[in-house]
């Protein structure tokens, strides 16, 4: 892969199973990855993102305070170039969502084949979304909800495009962009940037929906 | 017993406007009675003794039997001193008002059977006292003696819900703590068994079993889990149809919904539950082998939209249309009028090659 001289390489494994972090690290390791810290709690995460300064961080969701969604959410305010990559055993959907409305750029469920973890590691580095047809699901049904709060507000909701819809529920149907691609007579790149447009607005979204949260509830400045 | 701080606070204020009231009603009469050293003394021991009283009974601890004992005791003496204190033709004992405070406060801490007893104790010593023959005074005393006993019966009942309250709290929140627990020691098996279906199969054919195997555990305990959801439901009526399809996640199917909950009749939960294990099994039986599905779940608006999509060999439409005669799709026709007796349309597409999809869409109404 030619860009692969350009991907970042950095990594920060976050998860609270050693047997885990050593077994996903070497495997890393073993594909040109520098694992430049790990940690085990919430805490660790934050302290130690801050010293090593990683570009990729694998997120476990399930880990000893702060969870897995809020570090995603905190990290990424401090280091909005950032690219997580969230993972979970148990598949808790509203956390989930959370860390992807915050910023992260993918999700995998932990019994992903070690070709998909590395892959999906891989790609989140290059700074592409990596999405499993569950987090597609989430994903469509997280846009209707904005759609009609939205005209709750008689606002306008984030709007996805026909196009866009479609993807996100062939992705939901478990076709891979390749043949998505071959379905809609389209590129392969064109696919994966439909599904960047879809992440990029949700979380665009969700920062105005914070902000009208905020400005409901009469807090005005902004921190 | 237990301690409701409110049932004090009450208390206190009763008796603290009570003692005011004795102290403005003796100072204004205080020329004219026969006493009046006397008093004085009188009512200084009144607000000493009050204050007294109110530091005992404000702590469950302080609540003892002799103070409430002594309480009445000291109110009974200052009605029966009355008539000598205040002298001949007096209405009221030295202390008006104030001599409900010692029968309250043993209907509140004790029992309201006690209360109403000190009460028509101290209602007798005080008629007695005033040798007063008014028969119309009897009332009020006979008013005193009724309001005592039911607030002390009232207050048990306050403190018999007010307990029970808190002993459902205390349960609840035993219960969120154990689902806590158990869901970390859940999420620790799942991991083990993530990590032993990643790594397994590097140690050949016996490890490819372990893969499956741990496969096989873990979509068990995640459907278990998450059946344990939503069994605080309280409305029979509607059911949960993104838990309801959970139960069919395994190995070879994923399934897919919207964040929450997507609450719809109980009889449409039902059908599209049976629809969507017919379509499965048809994938089992007919996709060939290693076929994998996917079950979609949206909310369009009002309507409900159910896909399963499964990557198996597929075929011609026009056998699947026809296939109930050659009885191989059976299940097809019923697949169908399931879904048109909720009033939804059922689509099939498929091609040779490139799997089967259905999609069921059940409109608005129905749904909730």
């Amino acid at each position: 892969m030619s860009e692969t001289t350009e991907m970042p390489r950095r990594v920060m494994l976050v998860d609270d199973h050693p047997m885990w972090l050593e077994a996903l690290g070497a495997d890393l390791t073993e594909h040109g990855f520098e694992i430049v810290a790990t940690a085990g709690t919430g805490e660790e995460a934050l302290r130690r993102a801050r010293a090593a300064r990683p570009e990729v961080i694998v997120m476990d969701l399930q880990i000893p305070g702060p969870d897995g969604a809020t570090c995603t959410e905190l990290l990424l305010k401090e280091f909005p170039g950032l690219h997580v990559l969230v993972i979970s055993a148990s598949g808790e959907r509203d956390d989930v969502l959370r860390a992807v409305k915050a910023g992260a750029r993918g999700y995998l469920v932990k019994s992903a084949s070690p070709e998909e973890l590395l892959d999906g590691v891989r790609r989140t580095a290059l700074g592409d979304a990596v999405f499993t047809p569950g987090l597609a699901g989430l994903v469509l049904g997280e846009f209707r909800r904005m759609v009609t709060r939205a005209e709750e507000h008689n606002d306008q909701g984030p709007v996805l495009t026909t196009r866009e819809v479609e993807v996100l529920r062939l992705v939901a149907k478990g076709l891979a962009y390749r043949e998505i691609a071959e379905s809609l007579f389209v590129s392969h790149r064109t696919v994966q940037n439909h599904v960047q447009n879809v992440l990029r607005k949700l979380q665009l979204h969700n920062r105005v929906e914070l902000a009208l949260y905020a400005i409901e509830r009469g807090i005005h400045h902004d921190d | 017993m237990m301690d409701v701080p409110e049932i004090f606070r009450g208390y206190a204020l009763v008796r603290v406007t009570a003692l005011v009231y004795v102290l403005a009603v003796d100072a204004v009469r205080l020329p004219s009675v026969a006493h009046p050293a006397v008093l004085v003394a009188v009512m200084l021991a009144v607000s000493a003794w009050t204050a007294f009283t109110l530091w005992s009974y404000a702590s469950p601890a302080r609540r003892r039997t002799w103070v409430l004992v002594l309480d009445l005791v000291a109110t009974l003496v200052l009605v029966a001193l009355s008539p000598w204190v205040l002298g001949p033709g007096s209405e009221q004992s030295v202390v008006p008002l104030w001599t409900a405070s010692a029968p309250m406060a043993l209907a509140l801490w004790r029992d309201w059977s006690w209360g109403v007893l000190a009460a028509v104790l101290v209602s007798v010593v005080d008629l007695a006292a005033m040798t007063s023959t008014e028969v119309a005074n009897w009332g009020g005393k006979l008013g005193f003696v009724l309001l005592t006993g039911g607030l002390g019966y009232l207050v048990a009942a306050l403190r018999r819900s007010t307990c029970e309250r808190e002993r459902i709290t205390a349960s609840a929140a035993a219960m969120a703590e154990r689902a806590r627990l158990s869901r970390l020691v859940h999420d620790g098996v799942l991991q083990v068994l993530a990590l032993v279906e990643r790594d397994a199969p590097s140690f050949g054919p016996r490890g490819l079993l372990m893969a499956t195997a741990a496969r096989q555990q873990e979509v068990e305990l995640r459907r278990l889990l998450q059946s344990d959801h939503g069994e605080d439901d309280i409305d029979v009526t509607v059911a949960d149809l993104a838990a309801v399809l959970d139960r069919h996640a395994s190995a070879s199917v994923t399934i897919s919904t919207p964040a929450g909950r997507v609450l719809v009749d109980n009889e449409v939960a039902a059908e599209l539950d049976q629809a969507v294990s017919e379509v499965l099994t048809n994938v089992a039986r007919h996709a060939g082998p290693g076929a994998k599905a996917w079950v979609l779940l949206e909310r369009e608006g009002e309507d409900v939209v159910v896909s399963v999509r499964d990557n198996g060999v597929g075929g011609q439409l026009e056998d699947f249309e026809d296939a109930h005669r050659r009885g191989r799709f059976g299940v097809r026709h019923s697949i169908r009028s399931r879904v048109s007796d909720l009033g939804g349309v059922a689509t099939l597409r498929t091609a040779p090659g490139r799997g089967v999809e259905w999609e069921f869409r059940i409109p608005g109404g129905r749904a909730q």
